[in-house]
């Protein structure tokens, strides 16, 4: 097969805090051969955006050819005009939220005259086209899930009908029903001819799907495996994660997380009949019933946009309960103030670290947060609040040069670990178990911190505390979870045992498919 | 076609400048202002130069200038250490002027109404009768900060809020407060002897001058001195935690209302205080010549001492500086209201250098 595709000796440097050169991509070399599909594997910041991101702006040294022929592409208009379609990986600055979905895709189109009813006439043949049939061309972006807003980045891409289609992280909000439809179309286009870049973090697609991989790490190429290399790979999937992650991480990566038997304790939480309402005032949640009891893990599944958000805000009165109630310890917490919330023993990693964190503050402000208060009075106890923080930085193992540097400047694996340390080393009232609630406590950290993360969960579990795990990761929800229930539309629709369910069944279930009243019992290792 | 020629990036710096480069950079932001003022008055044909060191030389080594300086200093540093408050809880308290009038007018009512009482108990009296009306006169503010989920709101409110407390003391001085022997001037009568402030004797600096270098001291020790990073009082903790991040601090407990509330009584209350010194200590009656925009200048002096109280001291020292030795402004020929140029001036690249300690600006040239 004849390369299509050539990046040679791509240079791209950001200037970090403190003026700290990154190199994002370090001399990297990336050859696309016709009609293959090519997976780039890297951690969080190994540069794998980076690299895809020089098709589309100006890199810093190093040359695109195209064809075999140099090129200059300095905008996502020249990459479209030279027929390369390219699905961005942040939505919420390549989609405008408030425009429909047929508005969004006429940014592409050329020239002062077009009428919106032919763009979306043409959005809607190409949806049929590529199977994203249930689609309404019409309809706002903020309207839409996690998932179809990726399938519609993934039709802005396509609707060009480029020669080569590159999709950076297009699975990450998918459900693996929907996953799975992708790789057929993606399979379906190859074998027209089309040259596909896909970028990942799973391990597992990767194999699936590629004809090729190149494994980034540290801004470099590290390896590329050849076509009989994956083709190997694929008979052993198993074999073949660990050989990618080795390459991935530079060293083994323990994936197993060791989840002891225990037996299960009083109940913590109880959760009736609980309605909230998003942003917009639709009802986002509808009617849940759950319990949560100390020394289990509590595992929400579902995909991105079901509810969860506003179903973890409401539990800790960041967002008001419509109806139902929330009982903690048989005490109704319903709609309380956030601190007397917090002060009986509920914690919560949020997913948006934004408001997890004072990035401004230092580390040992940030980490005090949730003890300051502890005691009575005006004042600070500057000691303890000392102690306690410099504890916490060591037991944690936060690398800071000093507990007052500024959250800013530490990596984003340490913010999260600030957070996690502070939530997690909370003492409830005696005789009481804490409640931690982890929304996505792992997504975008590299292998090791969310291996970390994982492990304190566990950890938390066998002090007795009671979790509540919410992750649109499955294989976290499997390895973590003793129960899992699904979130799908606001509803739970399905809670069940971790040791009966399957990755399938759960998936499935992610996607809303029930099959029948009873909750399907497969057989499976998770 | 690229039409762009250079790509410019705002980054937010990750350190916080060290105390000295912040000191630095305050006073070079200073001296800009002093620059740019003094092409203005090259531009009217008066060597600025010269002015500048008349003006100085006025204020802080003669005897009645510097009697003058420190007298002008009372209500200003009493205003601006009370608006750095909610400076740095995020709220833009640009109102204070209508707080101190208010705590004039608190004052006053309190000096006629309960005038048989004795000094001792009379001064106090109007001195918390004027913080009460002036935190009222504040709270407001806080509110509409707070459930107005409008980050404008506080500007617009506290702004607006100058005009009937400025009106209210038109009006009382002109109807039932009005001096019946006082040829029909606007003005009250002479305030009673025991509702007098002491002064230092033959000087206007009143002896509020030690309540506000008492309060000044008090607020930068409990709310914003730390050591070892940390603040002395919770609420000094809340305050900072409120102003870097309030979605973080409420979500982790900290009611902003209740900081917001706080911060605007502290800040109200102050510049009410100014204005009970300035009315009782200095002035002696009400008149609505008390409003000199101390309380639009304060905003000038609260963000050049860095929202910090000892640094405040310093600007405001500078300013009532400033004000004392307008004396030299308009022997030079130039009208009094100059002085506005400074504070207008000032201000602008006392912010400016704010945000470049903040951030940085990353460019470069595209081919």
């Amino acid at each position: 097969m004849e390369t299509i595709l050539e990046l040679r000796n791509m240079c791209k440097s950001y200037y970090g805090d403190g003026g700290v050169e990154i190199r994002a991509n370090d001399n990297v070399t990336f050859t696309l051969k016709k009609g293959e599909i090519h997976a780039l594997l890297g951690e969080n910041g190994a540069g794998k955006s980076t690299l895809v991101m020089s098709l589309c702006r100006e890199p810093d040294s190093g040359t695109v050819l195209l064809d075999g022929k140099e090129v200059e592409l300095r905008s996502p208009r020249d990459a479209t005009e030279n027929g390369i379609g390219i699905a961005y990986q942040d939505l919420s600055r390549s989609l405008v939220e408030r425009h429909t979905i047929a508005e969004n895709i006429l940014s592409l189109s050329k020239g002062f005259l077009f009428s919106l009813r032919s763009v979306e006439g043409a959005v809607k043949k190409a949806m049929v086209e590529y199977g994203f049939g249930d689609l309404d061309p019409s309809m706002r972006v903020w309207k839409l899930s996690g998932g179809q807003k990726q399938r519609v980045e993934m039709l802005k891409a396509l609707i060009t009908n480029p020669n080569i289609l590159i999709l950076d992280e297009p699975t990450s909000m998918l459900t693996p029903p929907e996953v799975e439809k992708l790789f057929s179309l993606l399979q379906s286009l190859k074998d027209k001819g089309k040259s596909i870049v896909i970028i990942t973090h799973h391990l597992e697609e990767a194999i699936n799907i590629s004809d090729r991989i190149t494994v980034l790490r540290g801004g470099r190429a590290v390896a590329t495996l050849d076509e009989a290399h994956v083709s190997e790979l694929k008979k052993e999937p198993e074999k073949g994660i660990r050989e990618l992650a080795r390459l991935m991480v530079g060293k083994e990566v323990l994936y197993e997380l060791e989840r002891r038997d225990q037996s299960e304790g009083p109940v913590v939480l109880t959760v009736q009949n609980l309605c909230v309402n998003n942003d917009m005032g639709v009802q986002v949640v509808n009617s849940v019933n759950f319990e949560v009891r100390s020394g289990w893990i509590l595992g929400i599944a579902g995909i991105a946009g079901n509810g969860q958000r506003e179903l973890v805000e409401s539990l800790v009165h960041w967002r008001d309960v419509t109806s139902g109630s929330i009982s903690f310890h048989g005490t109704d917490i319903t709609n309380r103030p956030i601190k007397e919330i917090r002060d009986r023993g509920v914690s919560l990693i949020p997913e948006n670290r934004q408001r997890a964190l004072i990035l401004d503050m230092s580390v040992r402000e940030n980490l005090m947060m949730s003890y300051y208060s502890d005691t009575p009075g005006l004042f600070i106890d500057r000691e303890s609040m000392i102690q306690k923080t410099d504890n916490l930085i060591k037991q944690f193992s936060i690398d800071t040069p000093s507990p007052l540097t500024p959250v800013r400047s530490l990596s984003g694996g340490n913010r999260q670990k600030v957070v996690v340390a502070r939530e997690m080393a909370r003492q409830p009232s005696k005789g009481k178990q804490l409640l931690l609630i982890a929304e996505n406590p792992t997504s975008g950290l590299d292998v090791a911190t969310t291996q970390f993360v994982r492990q304190e969960l566990l950890k938390m579990r066998a002090a007795g505390a009671a979790v509540i795990l919410v992750s649109s990761d499955l294989t976290e929800i499997m390895a973590l979870s003793d129960v899992i229930a699904v979130i799908y539309k606001g509803e739970m629709i399905a809670v069940v045992d971790s040791s009966s369910a399957t990755r399938e069944s759960v998936g499935l279930l992610m996607g809303g498919v029930v099959s029948g009243p009873s909750v399907p019992e497969g057989r499976g290792t998770g | 076609m690229n039409i762009r020629a250079v790509e410019i990036n705002i980054r937010k710096k990750s350190e916080k400048p060290t105390f000295e480069a912040s000191l630095v950079i305050r006073v070079l932001s200073l001296i800009m202002g002093l620059v740019f003022v003094a092409a203005l008055f090259l531009l009217q044909g008066v060597n600025p130069l010269i002015l500048y060191i008349n003006i100085f030389r006025y204020a802080f080594f003669t005897l009645n200038g510097l009697a003058e300086t420190l007298s002008r200093v009372i209500p200003l540093l009493a205003i601006a250490v009370g608006l750095s408050i909610p400076f740095r809880a995020r709220i833009d308290n640009i109102g204070a002027e209508g707080q101190f009038l208010m705590g004039a007018i608190a004052a006053t009512g309190v000096a006629f109404g309960l005038a048989d009482l004795p000094s001792i108990l009379l001064i106090p009296l109007m001195f918390v009768a004027g913080f009460a009306l002036g935190a009222l006169w504040a709270v407001p503010v806080a509110i509409f900060r707070v459930k107005g989920q409008y980050k404008g709101s506080d500007v617009v409110v506290s702004f607006l809020m100058v005009f009937p407390a400025y009106s209210l003391i038109q009006y009382l001085v002109n109807g039932p407060w009005r001096d019946p022997g006082g040829w029909g001037f606007p003005q009250t009568p002479l305030f009673p002897e025991n509702a007098q402030i002491m002064q230092v004797p033959g000087t206007q600096i009143h002896l509020s001058i030690l309540l506000v270098f008492a309060l000044t001291f008090l607020i930068h020790h409990y709310l914003v001195r730390t050591r070892d990073g940390i603040p002395e009082t919770k609420l000094g903790y809340e305050i900072n935690a409120v102003g870097q991040n309030p979605a973080a601090a409420e979500s982790a407990g900290v009611s902003f209302l209740r900081i917001a509330l706080t911060a605007m009584v502290i800040s109200g209350g102050m510049a009410a205080i100014g204005g009970v010194g300035e009315v009782a200590g200095n002035l002696l009656r009400l008149r609505p010549e008390i409003s000199t925009n101390l309380g639009f200048t304060g905003i000038v002096v609260a963000w050049l001492g860095g929202l910090n109280p000892l640094g405040i001291i310093v600007s405001a020292l500078f300013f009532s500086g400033l004000l004392a030795g307008g004396v030299e402004i308009q022997m030079a020929g130039l009208p009094v209201t100059v002085i506005n140029l400074f504070n207008g001036s000032i201000l602008l690249f006392v912010l400016l250098a704010d945000f470049f300690m903040k951030y940085r600006i990353e460019w470069r040239v595209l081919r």
